[in-house]
């Protein structure tokens, strides 16, 4: 594998990224302010239910952890359908960078506006909701997150494969995985509450990065965690390391998938 | 070794009961320097051609290399060397500057930074867009944007690069432009090879070293331009006006001359001869010359590449 | 006729991508998703799922949003796919036909595609033991009213995105939220501050999921909206439906105006 042709391929996918984001700042209300007041609403919910203060720090820390999944669904994972509609797939096929520096150049890049999503995100939390993050660990924290990123944006990688395969049926999929992940990965509550089904939602990073968080965060609620943190930081980085070589596996096998029935440059699936 | 080689390649696609052989058993092998054309109507089967040869798409039967690395199993191997362009392309992203555009895919090939600016800024000097460095690509004209996507293909320094139907509706200017940079690309370096698919006859017979002649999946003729127009014999025709007026009656009299009519055109005299071969257009120059006239205007009518498509097919190429 | 054309297409697009059966999976499993979340969040509260008008406003709340989500989702992408990804909004335009009418067409077929989400939960309801007292004739006015505000808003939707760069799919969406957190949607009024509450009562949105907890429910829960009669409730939608309408249709035309001047109507903006 040739190291600094992927590294330049990061760097020349992400630019776009980060330009398009400072010439068209629009996107600042689109995919910031407007998506804060869903988040919102949650809180409210929990306010008319009279929920314990930790819950909507809960529903903060969620909204923060979301806008990552939104990206790896949105920012990558689709992306590739988009390329192949705007005819930047083939060229991006035919030039010798491995995919996923591709894929990882578009994450990269989408980072930047997502982190000031997560950030605008944790300030109206703690000016305009009043919740007090008590952090016990902060370099564990830090660690958790960022293993989180890394096996998020790995699954990410994994379903982009199925779009070199698929069109349209992909994008739909794509829409439908939103809801239920924030459910199975309990985005605005402790997602023990699930019982026995926690353990199958243990399998989406999004759950056990967003847990341990919420514990380092909120140690008031430690009840409602599901494993210790230092152990979900584990299994995070064994599934992180698990899913980035099940995406390329899979780029690979999608790729020669499409290239055998045509439909790497099929416009319109 | 060629830089291109296909052997009994074949491409079926099948789609809900329905299948449509693209390609039957296409053989060309397309050396290395070699400007190659592939001339055929809509739907011949070029762009499918030239995505099995860029690895875009797997053939169904049969074999194919470029530079000796199957396409299939090679392709890591292939795609540093080889570029592509497609007529109407809208590649890249209107957000973004010509330079940035052409920067970012610079970048998936590896090239350094700088060099890839200096590449860049020579190339687009020119083709003529260097003012148009700074403007956002969705601000571009069709031939700009071409222009744009030409200095994308061709920048990286490819070995073989893929043209399909590159001068796709483009004005008469910039696709004379394109024609004749790739014509010095690759009369600079013997080791560069281009493939160009077309179905303007012109460009093919203009530029081409050698055309394969595509129809409906199958080559049906494979030639330089020259020996492909041989294929063809027809009658020469010859558009003259001369002046003064002279009498005409001794042309029939011509040996191969076929056929003669005259008109007067404003105090000179427009004739046109069909003789059956070459040898007797000499002997009607000369007789009229004899006879006190003198040539003002001379044309003569060339078999075309459509009159080899037609003879081979029964029909026309556009 | 134009219409008829512009919903045939939404249907070929938005419906028509895979067989019968995922679609039908596709519209349960979406909203039923969404929908667990809230019941999940007002289990760990109270631990448990029945019995409680907060449950039946929460749930009944959500599951009337999707119609909202789901069309102001889609109708929020119209003009960057047909600008950017199909490449066809310049003919359409130019075409004989309005290219506002085609955006009423393309919301409206939207619109009844998101009646079959609804319906599944409407059904799940039941198993929840929601106690519907359906209205059936105030239920078709809510319905009514609710397709004039929903069009509304994706018509300034639309007027925005003919301006704007495509950031996301998810554009659409988020312009609801707007509706879902001031409109009562799945927590009461009194909830929010006071100045938002005050600015509730000025969305078309805040009467309709009032007028649908009245059509479903038999009744008003919410305290600030319960001050109001099924009629004025009714009548102020309405009034408000059609100054929003009218807004909407305002901005919508200026947008057009503007995206012309720039010349901006096909500009393609990826990244």
């Amino acid at each position: 594998m040739n190291i600094m042709l992927n590294l330049r391929a990061v760097k020349g996918r992400a630019y776009p990224r980060i330009i398009g984001a400072l010439r068209e700042p629009s996107w600042v209300f689109w995919q910031t302010f407007l998506p804060i007041l869903g988040m919102a609403a949650y809180v409210y919910v929990y306010r008319s239910l009279d929920a314990p203060k930790e819950f909507e720090g809960f529903v903060v820390l969620g909204g923060v952890m979301t806008t990552y999944w939104l990206n790896v669904l949105w920012g990558m994972a689709s992306q590739l359908y988009w390329e192949k509609e705007t005819a930047n797939l083939q060229l991006y096929l035919a030039a010798p960078m491995s995919k996923m520096s591709i894929l990882a150049g578009m994450a990269l890049g989408g980072m930047f506006s997502t982190t000031v999503r997560g950030l605008s995100i944790i300030l109206i939390g703690v000016f305009i909701f009043q919740v007090d993050f008590v952090v016990t660990n902060v370099l564990l924290l830090i660690a958790i997150f960022l293993v989180t990123l890394v096996a998020l944006y790995g699954m990410g990688m994994l379903f982009a494969s199925l779009f070199l395969m698929w069109g349209r049926e992909a994008w739909h999929i794509n829409i439908l995985l939103e809801e239920p992940v924030y459910f199975l990965s309990g985005y605005s509550f402790p997602v023990k509450a699930l019982g026995s089904v926690s353990a199958f939602a243990s399998m989406i990073p999004f759950t056990l990065g967003l847990d341990a968080m919420r514990q380092l965060t909120f140690p008031s609620m430690a009840e409602w965690g599901l494993l210790l943190p230092e152990v979900e930081l584990t299994i995070l980085v064994a599934m992180g390391v698990f899913l980035i070589f099940c995406a390329r596996a899979a780029l690979n096998r999608m790729e020669r998938l499409g290239r055998a029935k045509g439909t790497l440059t099929m416009r319109w699936q | 070794m060629d830089a291109i080689t296909c052997k009994d390649l074949g491409r079926l696609f099948k789609s809900k009961g329905r299948a449509v052989e693209a390609l039957k058993e296409v053989t060309i092998s397309v050396k290395k320097g070699e400007l190659f054309g592939l001339l055929g109507p809509n739907g011949a089967g070029k762009t499918t051609l030239i995505k099995i040869l860029t690895t875009l798409l797997l053939p169904t039967s049969g074999n194919a290399y470029v530079h000796g690395y199957d396409v299939t199993k090679d392709e890591k191997k292939i795609r540093p060397i080889i570029n592509m362009v497609s007529g109407g392309e809208y590649s890249g992203y209107g957000l973004l500057t010509v330079e940035e555009n052409l920067w970012m895919f610079s970048q998936f090939y590896g090239m350094p930074g700088k060099e890839a600016h200096k590449r860049i800024n020579e190339l687009m000097d020119r083709l003529g867009i260097a003012h148009m460095a700074k403007r956002k690509v969705r601000t571009l004209s069709t031939g700009e944007r071409q222009r744009v996507n030409i200095i994308r293909a061709f920048m990286t320094n490819p070995s073989v690069v893929f043209l399909d139907e590159p001068t796709l509706g483009l004005d008469v200017e910039t696709a004379r432009l394109i024609r004749k940079f790739i014509k010095e690309w690759i009369e600079n370096d013997p080791s560069r090879t281009v493939l160009l698919t077309t179905h303007y006859m012109m460009e093919a017979d203009e530029l081409c070293d050698r055309i394969a002649i595509i129809d409906e999946g199958e080559i049906v003729a494979l030639d330089t331009p020259v020996a492909l127009k041989d294929m063809v014999k027809k009658e020469i025709s010859l558009k003259i006006e001369v002046y003064p007026q002279i009498k005409v009656e001794w042309l029939n009299a011509v040996k191969g001359v076929i056929g003669v009519k005259s008109k007067e055109m404003g105090g000179n005299l427009g004739l046109r001869v069909i003789v059956a071969d070459e040898a007797a257009v000499g002997d009607v120059l000369a007789g009229i010359n004899e006879r006190g006239g003198r040539i003002h205007y001379l044309y003569k009518e060339e078999p075309t590449l459509e009159d080899v498509f037609l003879k081979l097919t029964g029909r026309g190429l556009e | 006729m134009s219409v008829k054309y512009s919903m045939w297409l939404e249907y070929q697009i938005e419906a028509n991508w895979t067989s019968p059966l995922v679609f039908v999976l596709y519209n349960t499993l979406k909203p039923v998703g969404g929908s667990l979340l809230l019941l999940a969040m007002y289990y760990v509260v109270t631990g448990g799922f029945l019995g409680s008008d907060a449950l039946y406003y929460l749930y009944i709340g959500n599951a009337f949003y999707m119609l909202v989500s789901q069309t102001l989702f889609s109708v929020g992408w119209i003009i960057h796919d047909d600008r950017e990804h199909y490449q066809t909004l310049k003919y359409v335009y130019i075409s004989p036909m309005s290219y506002f009418v085609y955006l009423m067409g393309r919301s409206a077929m939207r619109f009844l595609l998101s009646i079959l989400p609804l319906a599944v939960l409407i059904v799940i309801g039941i198993f929840l033991g929601v106690p519907y007292r359906i209205a059936p004739l105030l239920l078709v006015v809510t319905f009514i009213f609710g397709w004039i505000f929903i069009v509304s808003a994706g018509l300034l939707l639309c007027g925005i995105n003919m301006l704007t760069a495509r950031h996301g799919e998810s554009v659409g969406q988020a312009f609801a939220g707007i509706f879902y957190l001031f409109s009562g949607v799945i927590f009461p009024l009194s909830v929010l501050p006071g100045w938002a509450s005050k600015f509730s009562l000025w969305l078309p949105s805040t009467y309709w999921f009032s007028l649908v907890r009245r059509s479903v429910l038999g009744g008003e829960v919410d305290t600030i909206m319960g001050g109001f009669t099924t009629s004025e409730v009714a009548v102020i939608l309405l009034a408000i439906s059609v100054v929003f309408f009218v807004i909407s249709y305002v901005a919508y035309r200026f947008a057009d105006f503007l995206a012309r001047k720039k010349g901006i109507l096909d500009m393609s903006t990826t990244y």
